[in-house]
């Protein structure tokens, strides 16, 4: 077995075939477009227009129902993978190709704005693909093993801890404690300003630091090295739940816009193609 | 003079004393007791009563039929009133003495009874093994648990080990203060459900271990343990020793009847009409060897019809087996019952009616030459015997070479040892029937007959050394060794040697992983994990060298152990054995070396996935991590294909080195879901699939069973929601059943499905991937690398 076969990612699916297809479409429409006469004014009424917004069309109908292909689970014997690596590809060709298509000509009418919502759930998809490249290895790394409410329920603990200890210490150091608890706090509503929660933890270990801990008896010393420690356990712990929370967001939130553009896409080639037969 | 004179009204006698009574045969029914079947009326208040074995149907005057305890003793004493059943109770017969025709049986406190016939049908449960200590005899001893509810706010102390004690003694924990006395310091003999219970009780402090323990004297107030710790007084209100069963021997011989061995367990020997070898003296129901209530049932009416001269009675079952011989016309079911057991020399030493009832359960295959069996990595696990005709095995590249097997041997016993894919293809060499066993038959009666599993055991151990070890070697050297071998068995986590033990065996495994394990500063590294057909410790008998590296099993384990002083007799006589070992040795430390030049974390990874079940799992869902998008479009999948309800959890679950294993079944070797399900409802398929049937009746076993968490008790359902609304509001699980019992439900692989799993198919990205065991070393390869 190769290594590949372990676990194939959608962007390798059957040696890049997708990659390969939508390439060799995107230079026979480039060749198509170049090979046209130039029919002096724009019109579409060209083989090659009529050609290449067919194609453009088909591409369009094919990434939609990517939709429905994706619930359909129990019916299909071919991966979801290999339907994604062509949605993916194709997609990329999608913009190019209807530039073609349109010779780069966009008006300030329908025709245009439908372009220009296609770009948008080409774009949005793009944010996406880089979202879903990007993301699940900086999970994956970010978590070290730890699932994020395990890092919650810990934060939690070592916010008993701390309280605990910090109330057998002295004021100075209680005080700083106290404030870098509250400022590393998970919630960003009593967490305070971005700055002020990422500075925190160091910023109270510094001051702590200053005192005169040496004056200190032993107990208290260890206790409040103890102190410092879990704070500082306790900050690489939110920073690190927190960057969890915002990768997992980001692989969920192009959804929000890149699937309306997709509905509108649909609606909008219903449109260009009626009006283009029936009133150009 | 009656005709007939039944000893116990259980289920068989009674069943016989109805169908006299209806025959309008003159007869007695004589009761220990003061009511009806003793040991059913025993049985703890609301208890369930299975009628099993499934396939046979109930032939008698008495109905019988799935319900609770309650149910079962009405329609009893309401059969027995019907039919005029002639009862005497508070009858204990002390002997039986006389012949056919004139049996004198006593009674304590009555005058003598005369017969011409007698059936003994009192069972085993009237002769309770009793606690024999001083005060054994005082009021707070008791040996049976009617009503749990009954006592509350007691201190009680439950004695035994097995089924029943632990039974009582959860179902009093609710109200009382309970202790279990056990003998050692585990439960092995009990089913891995109340095995659990009772641990899960105890490690909860609920219940109070008295471990290791034996009862010295009875107070009448408290019980004096004799423990490793010294001796205790435990005081108590109560104490319920159950410490089980014996055939009440004694009794049974004094009726002349005789006994095959001196087991204490052993059953008297009856003809196929439940005849002793006292002519006249009849002997059904468990006491013959019939534990099961519908077996006794229907004995109870034939043991009637025989005695009256009815001898061409065809049994309950005769219709089921002529259907089954259906492919082979000309043999009568007789016949070739008694053939089978002739001709199969694994099958000689069994009870004709129990043989008969396995036939029940079996497929009789009548096959033409060239036709095959089995194909190899098929996941069936039944056993074959060849009763007619001869079989091919498709071991070796020559078809020239195929060993063949002929009539009377059986083959596909590996499945049953060792749970994995079928080892070779087998086809028949001629025209051939052959009876194929499935798997819980061949383990009922592995366990049933001894001289059956020994066989079975000594056999499997020839073909295993055969075909891993020593191929070339002539079969009878090989058995010679064998002869020598020992079967041992090793628990999750035991180790077969230790690293710098002196050497004197080599085991050849037969069940489970091992994994080799070295002392690298300090640390333990995995070298290697060996599934079974590989084998470890062989330079132990090559150099006598100490052991250079431990070997641990993963999980349980069974290995063939080869000794050192038996081998070198062995090998004195026959040299090429050395020799073909020492090639095996040279080709193995080559493929170690390389194995480890390609180290760095692999060690850990394989741990980690040994840890989570690959050493015994089949097919393991696997995530990648560092392809995974956490879009759950695998749960959706499988809760769509599932009627709603999703047999994963993709969140839940460790991870290591990217590689995240999910909540999902891993479908093992030996599935522990399958080890106590009553009405046999969890299956594996051909392919290895193991599934659970819609005939699940909920028990919840398999749940406490797995060690994976895996299986979850559900109610079918569906998504009620069509593609618009799922895509705007997400899907909605709907219940559609009208069933409101809750099923368990597992993961079937999507056994039903064209593209095999939706999990794996659904995934968008890659990152679901399914592995064998086989591939498993190729990803801790890949992973070791990275990590």
């Amino acid at each position: 077995m190769s290594d590949s076969d372990v676990h194939e990612s959608f962007l390798t699916v059957s040696g890049y075939r997708y990659l390969k297809i939508a390439s060799v479409i995107l230079i026979a429409a480039t060749a198509a477009y170049v090979l046209a006469p130039d029919p002096g004014e724009p019109h579409g009424g060209t083989w090659q227009g009529y050609g290449l917004g067919g194609v453009a069309g088909a591409i369009l109908l094919f990434l939609s129902w990517f939709g429905i292909r994706r619930r359909r689970y129990a019916t299909s014997v071919v991966p979801l993978r290999t339907w994604m690596s062509a949605h993916v590809y194709l997609g990329l060709a999608l913009i190019p190709i209807a530039l073609l298509h349109s010779d780069g000509d966009l008006a300030f009418n329908f025709h245009g704005l439908f372009f220009f919502i296609v770009l948008g759930a080409v774009v949005t998809g793009l944010v996406g693909l880089l979202f879903y490249v990007r993301n699940p290895p900086l999970i994956a790394s970010n978590r070290g093993g730890m699932q994020l409410d395990t890092m919650i329920s810990e934060i939690s603990g070592i916010d008993q801890d701390l309280r605990a200890l910090a109330s057998k210490l002295p004021n100075e150091v209680n005080q700083h404690l106290r404030t870098a608890e509250a400022e590393t706090a998970i919630s960003t509503r009593r967490g305070g300003a971005v700055n002020t929660q990422s500075t925190a933890a160091a910023r109270a270990k510094s001051a702590i630091e200053t005192l005169d801990l040496p004056g200190y008896s032993p107990h208290l010393l260890s206790a409040t090295r103890k102190a410092v420690s879990l704070l500082v356990r306790k900050d690489v712990l939110v920073q690190r739940a927190r960057r969890e929370v915002r990768l997992r967001t980001q692989l969920r939130v192009w959804l929000f816009l890149h699937v309306p553009f997709a509905v509108a896409a649909v609606a909008g080639l219903a449109v260009h193609v009626f009006s283009v037969f029936f009133y150009w | 003079m009656f005709d007939v004179v039944i000893v116990g009204s259980g289920p068989g006698g009674l069943s016989a004393a109805c169908h006299a009574a209806t025959r309008q045969v003159s007869h007695l029914l004589l009761e220990k007791t003061n009511h009806l079947s003793d040991t059913i009326y025993k049985f703890q208040k609301g208890k369930p009563v299975m009628s099993t074995p499934t396939d046979l149907p109930v032939r008698a005057d008495i109905p019988f039929g799935d319900g609770k305890r309650e149910q079962v003793l009405a329609h009893w004493a309401t059969a027995a009133e019907t039919c005029g059943v002639n009862i005497q109770f508070n009858a204990q017969v002390t002997g039986i003495t006389g012949q056919k025709g004139a049996f004198r049986i006593d009674i304590v406190g009555g005058a003598p009874i005369e017969a011409e016939h007698v059936v003994l049908a009192c069972g085993l449960q009237g002769n309770l093994n009793k606690l024999r200590c001083d005060g054994a005899d005082l009021p707070l001893v008791q040996y049976q648990l009617d009503d749990p509810d009954e006592y509350e706010h007691e201190h009680i102390v439950v004695i035994g080990g097995g089924d029943a004690a632990i039974e009582n003694a959860v179902a009093l924990a609710g109200h009382n203060t309970v202790y279990i006395l056990n003998r050692s310091d585990e439960f092995a003999r009990a089913k891995p459900p109340n095995e659990a219970a009772i641990k899960s009780l105890i490690d909860r402090g609920v219940i109070r271990p008295l471990f290791n323990a034996d009862t010295a004297a009875i107070e009448p107030d408290a019980i004096i343990v004799e423990m490793p710790s010294g001796t205790q007084r435990v005081p108590c209100d109560r104490i319920i020793a159950r410490i089980g069963a014996a055939p009440p021997r004694q009794f049974v011989e004094n009726c002349g009847v005789t006994f095959p061995n001196d087991d204490r367990m052993a059953l008297p020997e009856v003809s196929g009409h439940y005849e002793s070898n006292v002519p006249g003296l009849y002997i059904i129901g468990a006491l013959g060897g019939y534990p099961l209530i519908k077996q006794a049932v229907n004995q109870g009416y034939e043991v009637i019809e025989y005695m009256a001269g009815n001898t061409s009675l065809a049994p309950a079952d005769q219709d089921k087996l002529n259907e089954k011989l259906s492919p082979i016309p000309d043999w009568s079911v007789d016949d070739f019952l008694a053939n089978l057991r002739e001709r199969i020399p694994i099958f000689n030493e069994m009870n004709p009616l129990m043989l008969r009832e396995s036939l029940l359960e079996g497929t009789v295959h009548r096959m033409s030459k060239g036709d095959i069996v089995f194909e190899r990595n098929d996941y069936t696990n039944s056993v074959f015997v060849i009763f007619e005709g001869a079989v091919r095995v498709h071991v070796s590249e020559n078809p020239e070479e195929y060993p063949v097997l002929e009539q009377g041997a059986f083959f596909g016993e590996l499945g049953l040892i060792s749970g994995r894919r079928r080892g070779a293809t087998v086809s028949a060499a001629s025209d051939a029937i052959l009876v194929e066993m499935p798997r819980r038959t061949m383990l009922k009666l592995r366990a049933a007959v001894p001289a059956l599993k020994d066989t079975m055991n000594r056999e499997a151990v020839v073909r295993q050394l055969q075909a891993h070890l020593l191929p070339n070697i002539d079969q009878n050297v090989v058995r010679e060794l064998a002869q020598e071998a020992q079967v041992k068995k090793y628990a999750k986590g035991e180790l077969l040697f230790a690293e710098g033990d002196d050497g004197d065996c080599m085991h050849l495994i037969m069940r489970g992983s091992v994994a080799i394990q070295k002392d690298t500063g300090g640390r333990e590294v995995t070298l290697s994990y060996l599934p079974p057909g590989n084998y470890v410790g062989e330079m132990a008998l090559i150099s006598g060298e100490p052991r250079g590296a431990s070997a641990r099993a993963v999980v349980e384990c069974k290995t063939i152990c080869l000794f050192k002083d038996s081998f070198e007799k062995i090998v004195d006589q026959h040299p090429e054995i050395r020799r073909d070992l020492e090639w095996l040795y040279e080709k193995r430390s080559e493929e170690t070396v390389r194995a480890s030049s390609q180290q760095g974390q692999h060690d850990s990874v394989v741990e980690f996935l040994m840890d989570q079940g690959l050493g015994e799992g089949t097919d393991i869902l696997l995530i990648d991590e560092t392809l995974c998008v956490g879009c759950d479009n695998c749960t959706s999948a499988c809760a769509s294909t599932h009627g709603g309800v999703c047999h994963l959890d993709r969140n839940a679950g460790p991870s290591y080195a990217n590689i995240h294993v999910p909540t999902s079944c891993r479908h093992c070797e030996h599935p522990h879901c399958m080890t106590e399900c009553p009405p046999d409802a969890i299956r594996r398929a051909e392919s290895g699939e193991v599934y659970i049937q819609d005939s699940c009746i909920g028990c919840g076993n398999c749940q406490r069973n797995c060690p994976y968490g895996v299986i979850q008790m559900a109610q079918p359902g569906s998504n009620d929601r069509g593609f618009l609304m799922s895509l705007l509001f997400g899907e909605r699980p709907h219940v559609t059943s009208d069933d409101d019992r809750k099923r368990a439900v597992k993961c079937d692989m999507c056994i039903n499905l064209p593209g095999g799993p939706a999990c794996v198919r659904s995934c968008p990205t890659g990152a679901a991937h399914r592995v064998s065991p086989e591939d498993f070393m190729a990803i801790a390869t890949k992973r070791g690398r990275l990590a």
